[in-house]
């Protein structure tokens, strides 16, 4: 019996938020390999603005949660920095909560995005990362299988936020 | 204060005006001019303001103030172990064959949208129901879909399993507690191998104690071989030193024994001293249906995490033998006596069972045929001979008549149906003969079995011409795997002579398409697990079962009691599910066949030895 290896070859983030009719919101994130294989997974407990959160942010209070305040938390807590962080959700394109870390969307973003079709799924990103597309999506192309759908770990993030939640059907 | 020049612009005069009313003549010295606006021109000139600073009287009481903190969400967090990595074997190259890794199916152009390939179905891991630990229920939620984790990158799987299988080895992945009671043919072994494979990848487990029947040892190695070329699968085997060291070893991740030997080695091991596993597997585990017998016990008190459960034939006569499972299952108390209802309602949780008309509605049919014979006049003679010495034999026992001697006589009539001990005549060879010339011709394969180890000796006397071959208890268990080898290759061997007891469990024989049973067994459970070797996943052809039984003998009566049996345990395990009315007979019933009353104390007990005990009978 081996020992493990220690940092797969290409590590995947993936990050999902979920929202509930009564307005809390949860985030996770799903560490995996370039296999699919799970390494460690983040997620938040559900934050409830208040009244006066609401009214203040205005329509800069979801990105602001989604994009800054749980990712940041989220980050900080990662034993594993992934190499690409995968998302579906323009609000949670953030390159100042990633920095470094490249973010793609499967959604396009609200402004100055820049796309790419990558083995037949749009990707998107800001223009903070539009210069280190091509390398990333090489690295995709280099250590995901073919087979692989990107979007599928996902929605494990959200079901698994679901479970957390007591919403699992 | 000089006064400040004004922009022109602003105040220029108007050049003409037009009075909505009489004017008043106005006084050369003082002319004003009145533009429409209604503006006076007296505001040419700078207001004389003089402004002074004055402090408030009082400060506001309240000053609003927000600042945008927020309090750092706490999280959650779920770690998953590295994946172990084994050292797969070196390749052999003798072994004819290739493993190759699978990869998902691409969908036919049909199914393509867009030119992006459909997402083909995929088999998630769901956390059990009793399970309450968040942190538990998120690792199997987070897991990738089953076809991706065996999609060939990190694990190498021979073939594609079928959909049905999927779906038991992420149900056996995630219980702790579980019965597979797939019908037979269904791969059982081969969901159970992957799910093992998968728990210890992942660190799930380290140490497994697989327990089947002595004959099915080498089957199973040969799955794991197949299924699992990395995984170290150690035999329990050797000098009693050389078991207990492998028993308490840790480092063995796979130790695969039979229930003779386990018993043997662990009945007078004290409980502290007893080895520890994460998971023990019972393969045909209707071995432990009786709750009081010894193997249960002693299987029963081995420290374990997870125990699993293997059978076709969860039932085979009385539910109780379901709750005897359940109890080594650990979902049951001790001693305890659910009744049909709590029954069902467990097996709903803890067992998952799935027939072959469920999972594979296109695979061949089985075709039952029963061959009723007329007995040759000799065996007839004998048969009637027997028959009447026997019931007045019986009757004049009196009170002292046991199932013993009413069991004995069946089996003496049964043998007669046979064949004729005096003549060698029997109506049974003479048509299976028949039959044999049609399928050995035709280029087929066929199975016949006997509960006896000397009526299939003898019958592979006559059955030379059709390349017959003999595969029972008597025959030494190095040998038996190049039998089955020599049957399945070489052409000129049609037939295979099997006894129940050896035969009927655990063995792949899906290239046979004639199934003979050439005496009939106590318990349907048992013919239909061995008319399953042959009618299996991969079988290309319909199986064609044929039953050999004489009219108006012993064969005739069983037949029709084990029929009206069959519906009672529909019930437990779902109607329709006719392969589970797996019921041997009871004493009364044995008695009735004569009609003799049984005596008290012995209605409810079962005849009939276990398969293994009735293969060296007689």
């Amino acid at each position: 019996m081996g020992q493990a290896r220690q940092r797969p070859e290409c590590v995947l983030g993936f990050y999902q938020t979920v929202q509930q009719p009564s307005g809390e919101i949860s985030g996770g994130i799903l560490i995996t390999s370039h296999l699919g294989r799970p390494i460690e997974f983040q997620c938040s407990l559900p934050i409830r603005p208040n009244p006066t959160q609401q009214t203040l942010y205005g329509s800069t209070l979801r990105p602001f949660l989604v994009g800054e305040l749980i990712a940041s938390a989220l980050r900080d807590r990662l034993d594993l920095k992934p190499d690409v962080l995968l998302v579906n959700d323009p609000d949670a394109i953030n390159p100042h909560t990633w920095e470094a870390t490249p973010i793609l969307c499967f959604q396009k973003p609200r402004a100055g995005a820049v796309e790419r079709t990558f083995r037949g799924d749009v990707l998107s990103t800001t223009a903070a990362y539009a210069a280190r597309l091509d390398e990333i999506l090489q690295l995709l192309e280099k250590h995901v299988p073919e087979t692989a759908d990107l979007k599928e770990p996902l929605g494990r993030v959200e079901q698994a936020l679901k479970e957390a939640l007591g919403q699992a059907a | 204060m000089n006064e400040p020049v004004l922009p022109s612009l602003l105040f220029q005069p108007p050049r003409q005006l037009l009075l909505p009313g009489p004017v008043r003549p106005s006084r050369e010295d003082i002319k004003v001019e009145i533009p429409a606006t209604g503006m006076n021109s007296a505001l040419h000139r700078w207001s004389n303001l003089q402004v002074q600073e004055r402090k408030l009287i009082a400060r506001p009481g309240f000053v609003p103030a927000w600042k945008p903190y927020w309090q750092t969400p706490k999280t959650l967090q779920v770690a998953f172990p590295d994946l172990v990595d084994f050292r797969p074997p070196a390749p052999k190259e003798t072994d004819g064959e290739t493993l190759k890794s699978i990869r998902p199916q691409s969908a036919p152009p049909a199914a393509e949208d867009h030119g992006k390939p459909r997402p083909k179905k995929t088999t998630r891991i769901k956390p059990p129901e009793e399970m309450l630990s968040m942190e538990d229920r998120l690792f199997y939620i987070l897991q990738p879909p089953l076809e991706t984790w065996l999609a060939g990158q990190e694990l190498v799987m021979p073939f594609e399993p079928f959909a049905y299988q999927y779906e038991g080895i992420a149900w056996l992945f995630s219980q702790k507690s579980a019965l597979l009671a797939d019908e037979m043919g269904l791969g059982k072994t081969m969901q159970t191998i992957t799910a093992v494979r998968l728990l210890l990848r992942s660190g799930q487990i380290r140490r497994v104690l697989m327990v089947c029947p002595k004959p099915l040892i080498p089957n199973w190695q040969r799955e794991f071989r197949l299924w699992a070329e990395e995984l170290p699968v150690t035999t329990l085997e050797g000098d009693a030193a050389r078991r207990k060291m492998l028993l308490n070893m840790p480092t063995v991740p796979v130790l695969l024994t039979n229930y003779e030997v386990l018993v043997r080695d662990l009945q007078n091991v004290e409980k502290e001293d007893l080895p520890r596993f994460d998971l023990v597997v019972l393969d045909e585990s209707q071995r432990i249906k009786n709750r009081d017998s010894l193997t249960s016990q002693v299987i029963r008190r081995i420290p374990r995490v997870r125990s699993w459960s293997l059978t076709g034939t969860p039932i085979e006569n009385r539910p109780e033998e379901l709750a005897s499972i359940f109890e080594y299952l650990g979902v049951v108390p001790d001693r305890s006596t659910p009744d049909l209802r709590q029954l069902k309602r467990l097996a709903d949780v803890y067992i998952l069972r799935r027939t072959k008309d469920l999972v594979q509605p296109d695979m061949p049919p089985r075709l039952d045929r029963d061959a009723i014979l007329e007995l040759s006049p000799a065996q007839k003679s004998a048969y009637e001979i027997a028959e009447k010495e026997g019931v007045i034999q019986l009757n004049d026992m009196g009170d002292e008549i046991t199932i013993q001697h009413v069991f004995e006589l069946v089996m003496r009539l049964k043998q007669i149906t046979n064949c004729d001990p005096l003549t060698g005549e029997s109506v049974k060879l003479d048509r299976l003969i028949a039959d044999m010339e049609e399928i050995s011709a035709s280029g087929a394969k066929a199975i016949l079995f006997s509960q006896w180890t000397k009526t299939i000796d003898w019958l592979a006397e006559y059955t030379r011409p059709f390349g017959a071959l003999v595969y029972h208890g008597g025959v030494p268990t190095k040998k038996r795997e190049p039998i089955l080898k020599q049957f399945k290759e070489d052409p000129n061997s049609h037939l295979l002579l099997m006894s129940y007891g050896t035969g009927a469990v655990g063995l792949n024989l899906q290239f046979s398409q004639y199934v003979f049973l050439y005496d009939r067994w106590w318990n349907p459970a048992v013919e239909d697990q061995a008319i399953n070797r042959a009618h299996r996943i991969g079988v290309s052809n319909p199986v064609i079962v044929t039953r050999f039984i004489c009219k108006d003998t012993i064969e005739e009566r069983i037949d029709l009691v084990l029929r009206q049996k069959r519906e009672l345990f529909e019930k437990i395990l779902g109607e329709g599910d006719s392969s589970t009315a797996s019921l041997s007979m009871n004493a009364a019933e044995v008695f009735g066949l004569f009609d003799l009353k049984a005596r008290a104390g012995h209605g409810t007990r079962t005849i009939g030895p276990s398969p293994s005990d009735q293969t060296h009978a007689a």
